[in-house]
């Protein structure tokens, strides 16, 4: 007879808290740091700039989150109820902007807006008009605001479309019968049924907006990732910036607690049975259709079209002189990083989300969703939660070697994966777990009572079923990787850039027009996905509808 | 797609890790520099260097602090030889944290004079660079600015541009006038020169003659070498701006205007000593100085090297003769000042 | 021998402090088929899940041909059971072929041996389609073979079902419900059958056992149950049942509807005075007023395809000279369910019926009626 097994503990169990803890250990790192003493310039912030830090970062999460929320929901709104001309290829294109990293866009717009740009060029030669001052001046706050909102509203249209298509007409039809016009409908029906997905998309904002460093750097905006960058590089200072990276560590998770709170206990969805979504509105006047469209048009370009020609105009003057064996070498590395990261993203997803189904323990799950908490920390808070372990790590094996190897863990693209596994964990977690959630889990116990071990259901079953989910986790992760900047710029290995670093480091040399070569690339390389991807979830809802 | 994963992935794993780079030691002849330095000037020099002397140069980029921390953490274990900055407070505080080693030559004393090197050959100047004021031409006399002091002036409120104080030129402007007029006294001008700004400093220095040119402000303080690159710009737009502003190298009747160099220096654990003092030789050398100095509308080192068209037309002018490590012995305290007065 | 043998199995809900499954204790010997009958809740499929290794139970032993699987917090993985499973959406794998499917579970055979289970199997479910074929390509029913077929191939020594006939519409499911028992007995294997329908379980089931709230109520074959229910929820379960007190009379009992004799080998253990009359609605006759018989009014009548549930109550019944109007009260209210075949009954009609069958209880004594 074959052992007995104690059920409740098994290899699995064990793999997933193993992979909690790596996850988890560069933010209790950080906390920790938070007893001990700050470094010598921390008065010195203190008095003189961490006041600056907290009130630009809430100015910042206000703006940016005020602003997303109008853009985001109305253009939500607009695609899922109304009937407009190009509305179909709207639904799509206006999730483009994601694939603009927030910083790229700032320089773009710089180019479009500055003194010697297209725009005051015509301006003055064009039209004879002169502009003194700081009109189209966007190198400030209310700048810094605009050009976030613009890069990042795509998060809550799309949490907010999802939405708004998945609710049932029949409220939305009672409403109207019961007297109410679109707009109430709108605001007292739909709107808050969408609340929790709202919310989710604002908060999501939020931590993208205290994660930005390469936008609010070089608009001159300080924040406390700017702080971070500060202390660790110009004053050299590692002490104070895991500091202020402890402090912002803390904003972060209260955040998360109030959305959480937020969403209280209440049940926001419909019942199954009455899943149609709701029909288009079509008995608009023409005027009123191309108002709609125009809108819609109007918001793509300025968060795309618009930038994106900066971009190919900046690259016609320089790709001579920029693009050459070495840039070739950059985009290779740039590539193969991401993707060997986000098949790692994938794999160790996998690992977790099976776990979590073999085990019968409910905190399996509570687990496997904290593995994801580092996709709400800053890159810059994890960057140095990373370092300071790996570094104990490579001192101790430096001086269990007795110092015949180098820097071997913090100084390669070693700490870089595995900073970006604790960042972007979540990205793939959820794709993947949606893909389980859909094979259900009859497959693999059918597969388990037929005698298979769980290694080999895993392999035979449940691996080929969610094939679409581990691709478009890994295409997530991917992308997010080949636009992250804060992490990178502080854990890169020596002489490494990345796309976006490159992009970065010329941007800010004064080298801009030559910086939208790396910046091209990435986002090109961003929209091929987010296509993808949206016939993905096209198709979903496209079943959905059926039923 | 098993079997295209279980292709690619080592693939992939491969391809990451060997393409990480970094400096070689292997056996042939190389030196390796970290420098600050990203100009395309040097890249032709390095190759020429490399064409004469057959010595491989590895070029590793990253900004000063960045490389000094590098140097810092890898210790012992460096694989660096030369390390190349753009401000001599970045060399002083290498050599301050024990990272660099002096060296002695011939050539390098006889090419470059003793105020631009450090005393006893810990760095070498390999080119340097003024700190201007740009003006108006149409809307300011520049009869009547003289001096870096008279910026604090208030009948010059508003009418000032100048980048972040986060930038090291900055910073090391300042230093240079806490040594010259005190701790105080500079803290006073600072202060003054923020009440007179015509915004929140942002942007290059370049954007600063842009402000000028667009009439946001009248003033700006820039480096010689954007005013030459903006004359020789591809984009009219940006010759046009150039040509509104005129320069003004003030102090020129007492110490003298704010230079500050761009200047090399061997790692103290470099493994190929002696083929970075070949490179330092070489770089001092008359024409590596006019390539190495023209091409960025830089002013060499080499006295006997000729100078850019622009430059010429500029002639010549009395600079600081402030022994240069002082730029980095004031640093931070330049940046506790422009903290205090609030130079964003 | 047994083939499964459950002592004292016991399961909480992770939440609370309920019990999924609540002192189970049950045998069953080979060849046997039993089905697990509950309402939705009563832990039925939990059972079965535990006897699969699919969960693990609190305390409690499970012994399988003599090997003890489950012992208190100690189990045997589910894959290392010998136990098959039909779930109640098949659960096909749909990326496999109906071949690869069945042949799923005969990992380490060689190939010749795998081709000749696999088979044979299709053949003894009935399932005649191209082998070649995905399960998305087949009807229901055919999907269930498939899934008998690929439970059944590794010749497993239990056979574990989850409501298999809920997904078929009724016209299907008693020929279905047949051949499945057909099945099962030809290869003589042991079954467990979870199921809500009474009748899926009285079709096929040699051993029918009752669960509620986690507890096994009564095991017993079909027939006991039917006949014997151990308790008022068994008795419902099986058909609507009625109950009606009665007084203790020389000779019978009287109750609301009027007067019952007592039949012959009816005993009362002791002298009770009060007792209740057990009888279903289809345990009646209509007759007509000259018999003795029982009267009552209709209050509501339903039409149910094949037949008509009568409501009747007697108190208001007036035009009865049976002794109805010794309970003319209010207060009292006596209603019963009756059967009959489809006619135009409306509310206010007189109904007169007797008792084919009865049973009689009191507190402590029960009696049987043939």
């Amino acid at each position: 007879m074959a052992k007995k097994t104690t059920y409740w503990w098994n290899k699995w169990t064990g793999g997933a808290v193993l992979i909690l803890l790596l996850v988890l250990t560069p933010i209790f790192t950080i906390l920790i740091k938070l007893f001990d003493t700050p470094g010598e310039h921390w008065r010195h912030i203190v008095s003189n700039l961490l006041p600056g830090y907290f009130s630009n970062s809430l100015i910042l999460l206000l703006g940016v989150g005020i602003l997303t929320f109008i853009i985001g929901v109305s253009m939500a709104w607009l695609v899922s109820i109304y009937e407009f001309p190009g509305r179909k290829y709207f639904e799509w294109l206006l999730i483009l902007p994601l694939a603009f990293p927030s910083y790229m866009m700032a320089y773009s717009y710089v180019g479009i807006l500055e003194y010697t740009g297209p725009v005051q060029a015509f301006f003055r030669n064009t039209l004879g008009i002169h502009f003194k001052g700081p009109i189209f001046d966007i190198m400030n706050m209310p700048g810094a605001i605009f050009i976030l909102a613009i890069s990042l509203f795509p998060y809550v249209y799309v949490i907010c479309r999802a939405s708004f298509m998945t609710q049932s007409n029949q409220l939305q039809e009672a409403a109207l019968l019961l007297g109410s016009n679109r707009m109430r409908v709108f605001t007292k029906v739909a709107l808050p049924m969408a609340r929790p997905a709202v919310a989710g998309g604002v908060a999501l904002v939020g931590m993208e907006v205290l994660n930005d460093y390469g936008t609010v750097k070089y608009f001159g905006v300080d924040t406390f990732t700017s702080g971070i960058f500060r202390a660790w590089f110009s004053f050299g200072d590692i002490n104070t910036a895991i500091y202020l990276s402890g402090i912002l560590t803390l904003i972060v998770l209260v955040l998360i607690w109030l959305e959480n709170l937020q969403r209280g206990k209440r049940v926001w969805s419909t019942p199954r049975g009455s899943s149609k979504p709701a029909a288009r509105v079509e008995s608009q006047s023409k005027s009123t259709r191309v108002l709609y469209t125009s809108l819609c048009a109007f918001v793509l370009l300025i968060s795309f079209a618009l930038p994106l020609t900066q971009l190919f105009y900046w690259v016609s003057l320089t790709w001579r002189e920029v693009v050459n064996s070495e840039f070739l070498i950059l985009i290779l590395r740039s590539f193969s990083l991401a993707i060997g990261s986000a098949v790692a993203i994938a794999i160790l997803s996998i690992f977790l989300l099976y776990a979590v189904r073999l085990s019968p323990l409910k905190w399996t799950r509570h687990i496997a969703r904290g593995a994801s908490l580092g996709y709400a920390i800053p890159g810059a808070v994890i960057a140095v939660g990373v370092m300071i372990p790996m570094l104990n790590l490579d001192r101790f094996l430096i001086w269990l070697t007795a110092g015949s190897v180098g820097l071997i863990l913090s100084g390669t693209v070693f700490i870089l994966i595995v900073a970006y596994i604790v960042r972007f964990m979540a990205v793939g977690y959820n794709a993947i777990d949606a893909g389980f959630q859909k094979t259900g889990a009859s497959v693999n116990e059918v597969a388990r009572s037929l005698g298979a071990s769980p290694i080999r259901t895993l392999w035979k079953i449940d691996l080929p079923l969610i094939k679409t989910s581990i691709a478009g986790a890994v295409l997530l992760a991917f992308v997010d990787i080949l636009k992250e900047l804060p992490l990178t710029l502080i854990l890169r290995p020596f002489n490494f850039h990345t796309l976006a670093t490159k992009a970065f480091d010329m941007a800010t040399n004064e080298m801009i027009a030559e910086s939208a070569n790396a910046s091209l690339i990435v986002v090109l390389t961003g929209v091929i996905p987010i296509i993808v991807l949206n016939n993905m979830i096209g198709k979903r809802s496209k079943n959905l509808i059926k039923t | 797609m098993n079997k295209i994963l279980k292709f690619i992935l080592p693939v992939v794993i491969a391809g990451v890790f060997a393409s990480c780079g970094g400096p070689s030691t292997s056996g042939e002849d190389v030196v390796n520099v970290y420098t600050h330095r990203h100009y395309k000037a040097d890249d032709q020099l390095f190759a020429k260097f490399t064409e004469e002397t057959g010595i491989k140069v590895n070029i590793v980029n990253a900004s000063a602090d960045e490389l000094i921390q590098r140097l810092e953490t890898e210790g012992k274990n460096s694989k660096a030889d030369v390390l190349i900055t753009v401000d001599a407070g970045r060399l002083f505080r290498a050599q301050d944290k024990d990272l660099l080693q002096p060296v002695q030559s011939e050539i390098l004393n006889k090419n470059i004079g003793s105020e631009f090197r450090e005393k006893d050959g810990y760095w070498y100047g390999l080119t340097y660079r003024a700190r201007i004021i740009a003006y108006a031409k149409d809307r300011v006399n520049p009869e009547e600015i003289k001096t870096y002091e008279d910026l604090a002036d208030p009948k010059y409120k508003g009418k000032i541009v100048i980048r972040s104080s986060e930038n090291i030129y900055n910073q090391s402007l300042l230093a240079s006038i806490i040594v010259a007029d005190g701790e105080e006294k500079a803290r006073e001008w600072a202060s003054g020169v923020v009440a007179n700004m015509a915004r929140n400093p942002k942007g290059s220095d370049r954007d600063q003659v842009k402000a000028v040119a667009s009439g946001e402000g009248d003033i700006a303080v820039v480096n010689t070498y954007y005013i030459g690159l903006m004359l020789n710009d591809k984009n009219e737009e940006e010759r046009k701006a150039g040509e509104s502003v005129g320069i003004i190298f003030p102090n020129q009747d007492d110490r003298g205007t704010h230079i500050n160099i761009s200047g090399i220096g061997v790692t103290k654990y470099a493994p190929n000593k002696e083929n970075a003092v070949k490179l330092m030789e070489f770089l001092s050398g008359r024409e590596a100085q006019q390539t190495l100095a023209n091409l960025n509308y830089e002013y060499p080192i080499n006295s006997k090297a000729s100078k850019a068209d622009i430059l010429k037309t500029w002639g010549d002018f009395k600079a600081d003769d402030i022994e240069l490590y002082n730029l980095g012995k004031y640093n931070s305290d330049a940046v506790k000042i422009f903290d205090e007065v609030g130079w964003k | 021998m047994a083939i499964i043998e459950l002592n004292n199995i016991s399961k909480r809900y992770r939440s609370g402090d309920k019990f999924a499954v609540n002192d189970v204790s049950f045998s069953l010997n080979k060849g046997e088929i039993l089905a697990l009958v509950g309402e939705s809740g009563s832990g039925k499929t939990t059972l079965l899940r535990l006897i699969a290794g699919l969960e693990h139970p609190d305390s409690g032993t499970i012994s399988l041909s003599g090997d003890v699987i489950v012992e208190g917090r100690k189990s045997l993985p589910a894959n290392k059971r010998k136990t098959g499973m039909v779930f109640q959406d098949y659960a096909l794998f749909p990326h496999l072929t109906i071949f690869e499917n069945v042949a799923f579970g005969l990992k380490g055979y060689k190939k010749k041996e795998v081709q000749r289970r696999v088979f044979e199997t299709i053949e003894l479910t009935g399932l005649k389609e191209d082998v070649k074929k995905y399960p998305h390509e087949l009807s229901g029913g055919q999907q269930q073979r498939v899934a008998l077929a690929r439970a059944l191939a590794p010749r497993p020594e239990l056979l574990l079902m989850d409501e298999p006939f809920s997904n078929l519409d009724t016209i299907l499911r008693d020929q279905v419900r047949e051949e499945v028992r057909q099945i099962i007995k030809s290869v003589g294997i042991t079954a467990i059958l979870v199921t809500h329908d009474t009748k899926d379980a009285f079709s096929t089931a040699d051993k029918i056992a009752v669960m509620l709230e986690g507890r096994l109520l009564q095991i017993d074959t079909p027939n006991t149950l039917y006949d014997e229910p151990n308790s008022a929820y068994v008795a419902e379960l099986f058909g609507k049942s009625n109950s009606v007190e009665a007084t203790v009379e020389p000779g019978g009992f009287q109750t609301p509807f009027g007067f019952v004799s007592r039949p012959v080998n009816c005993r009362l253990a002791n002298d009770a005075d009060k007792v209740n009359l057990f009888f279903r609605a289809e345990e009646t006759d209509f007759c007509n007023a000259e018999e003795p018989h029982l009267c009552g009014m209709v209050e509501k009548c339903m039409y149910l395809g094949d037949h008509m549930q009568l409501k009747v109550c007697c108190n208001r019944c007036t035009d009865c000279e049976n002794g109805a109007e010794l309970f003319e009260s209010d207060e009292i209210s006596h209603n019963i369910l009756l059967r009959s075949p489809v006619q135009t009954w409306k509310p206010g009609d007189i109904v007169r019926f007797k008792l084919k069958n009865f049973k009689v209880k009191t507190t402590e004594a029960k009696a049987k009626q043939e």
